[in-house]
């Protein structure tokens, strides 16, 4: 038996008085920016995220721990260097699960509510969702289970995970160490991944260790010439946060009872975000190509051509 | 099984327990006030034609505005789109911008009072309506009828009439 605490709930006052200590800084350097209803959409969100975690953790970790005992790979123990190795297994789980939650409408549907701000504040990094378990996002934890760690040990260390990455939602710091830029995931790469800028789209998915965009090709470096302008390509209209929670899933809804053929049912489900049957809407592949096209007009002198 | 119950269940006396969820409640309710009082925000304004047409130009950059009229207090404009059969829109929420490229079948309806307000109705979950106040109102009719181009229903209905 082991006993391991829950560090996110010890974190929770860590995260409000910097919360706090990061709006008197921006007001007095105007480096970062609250606006309270933003501010407002983002707690709230962060509540609803935390009560459906509660009610849905004890079914996975159920699961997890059927997995665990039943058909598990490997005996694990519960030493130190497990706890160590667990943490790397479940920063590259988060990474696989994060790329595919921004190129798998089904799991947008949830995370697309950590994007829709368009502040980037340490407020935005407490705008969760509370959708996760409709989206399975659950799934991408199971391997770990199966090779051998403990579900528990895989809880705390997500949890730990998850602090990891509260700080680094912030204007106020712009550059750390090179060597910590270099394995770390850090403010500036995380800017980046809010960013709607095209450059910018679908980069940087990285939750502790930022090597593993490194490895698998979708590094983006902050570029100073290019600013990072935060939320979605489609900026959501309300602070309302039920609707906040629920568009996009409403999103998928319209479009399954619009779609004629099954091709487009599953097309609207499981394509990228943007995807249409017919073309119309652009996916953040289709933007990246068009604002590339736009600038390679541009640098040879011609207008760019409209889209449509 | 026995390390579920272990685990569970303190965490669900947590949620059971009415003062965390109060006290939860509470940090938010102070954190948002403090952020009003410590101030350093302000609700956004369009000053101008300009600033409409470079804002809507971020996000949709392959589009010529040629034209655009902007609401009287500044909460939104409406944007010609050269050779297009749309018309782009730029609405304030809080502190920053939202743009919208209305297309046919997005305007569910559009209304022009006798004061130079128009009302429009989106087919848009998180934008549902906009209203502008616009200075001049032969500007108001000629965006009214814009507008009711692109929501074949209203134009039926204005036909009728």
């Amino acid at each position: 038996m082991i006993d391991l605490p829950d560090p996110v709930t010890y974190a929770i006052p860590a995260f409000v008085l910097l919360i706090v200590a990061e709006m008197i800084y921006g007001r007095m350097t105007g480096r970062s920016r609250f606006e309270p209803k933003d501010t407002a959409t983002s707690l709230t969100m962060g509540l609803f995220s935390q009560i459906a975690g509660l009610l849905t953790k004890g079914l996975v970790l159920a699961l997890g721990l059927w997995l665990w005992s039943e058909h598990r790979f490997f005996d694990i123990g519960f030493t130190w260097w497990a706890i160590a190795i667990a943490f790397i297994g479940e920063d590259l789980a988060y990474y696989v699960f994060h790329r595919t939650s921004h190129r798998v409408r089904w799991f947008w549907a949830a995370h697309v509510v950590h994007h829709s701000s368009q502040h980037y504040n340490l407020s935005t990094a407490l705008r969760q969702t509370a959708t996760g378990f409709l989206s399975v996002n659950f799934l991408f934890r199971l391997p770990l289970f199966l090779i051998g760690f403990h579900p528990l040990v895989i809880a705390f260390v997500g949890g730990l995970n998850l602090i990891y990455q509260f700080w680094i939602h912030t204007e106020s710091i712009r550059r750390l160490p090179r060597w910590f830029e270099a394995v770390f995931n850090t403010p500036s790469h995380h800017r980046v991944h809010h960013a709607t800028n095209p450059k910018y789209l679908d980069a940087n998915y990285a939750g502790t260790l930022i090597v593993w965009d490194k490895l698998f090709g979708t590094f983006v470096p902050e570029d100073d010439a290019e600013p990072c302008r935060y939320g979605l390509v489609q900026q959501l209209g309300t602070f309302n946060p039920l609707k906040v929670a629920l568009h996009e899933w409403v999103g998928i809804g319209r479009d399954l009872v619009s779609a004629r053929t099954w091709r487009e049912r599953l097309g609207y489900a499981f394509g990228p975000p943007g995807w249409s049957a017919d073309g119309a809407r652009r996916t953040s592949d289709d933007l990246k190509r068009a604002w590339d096209e736009a600038l390679d007009a541009e640098r040879a002198g011609a207008v760019p051509e409209a889209a449509e | 099984m026995a390390l579920t119950c272990q685990r569970g269940a303190p965490k669900l006396r947590c949620m059971e327990n009415p003062l965390i969820a109060l006290t939860s409640v509470l940090a938010v309710a102070l954190l948002v006030g403090l952020n009003w009082l410590i101030g350093g925000w302000r609700p956004l304004r369009i000053e101008d034609r300009a600033a409409a047409a470079e804002r809507y130009r971020q996000d949709y950059w392959d589009d010529a505005v040629s034209d655009a009229a902007c609401d009287d207090d500044g909460r939104a404009a409406l944007l010609i789109l050269e050779g297009a059969e749309a018309i782009g829109l730029v609405a304030v929420l809080g502190d920053k911008m939202v743009t919208r490229r209305l297309e046919r079948g997005m305007v569910k309806a559009a209304t022009l009072d006798g004061e130079g307000r128009l009302s429009l109705v989106l087919a848009d979950f998180v934008l549902p309506c906009v209203r502008l106040t616009l200075r001049s109102e032969q500007a108001a009719r000629d965006w009214h009828g814009r507008l009711l181009h692109l929501a074949p229903g209203a134009q039926a209905r204005q036909d009728a009439v």
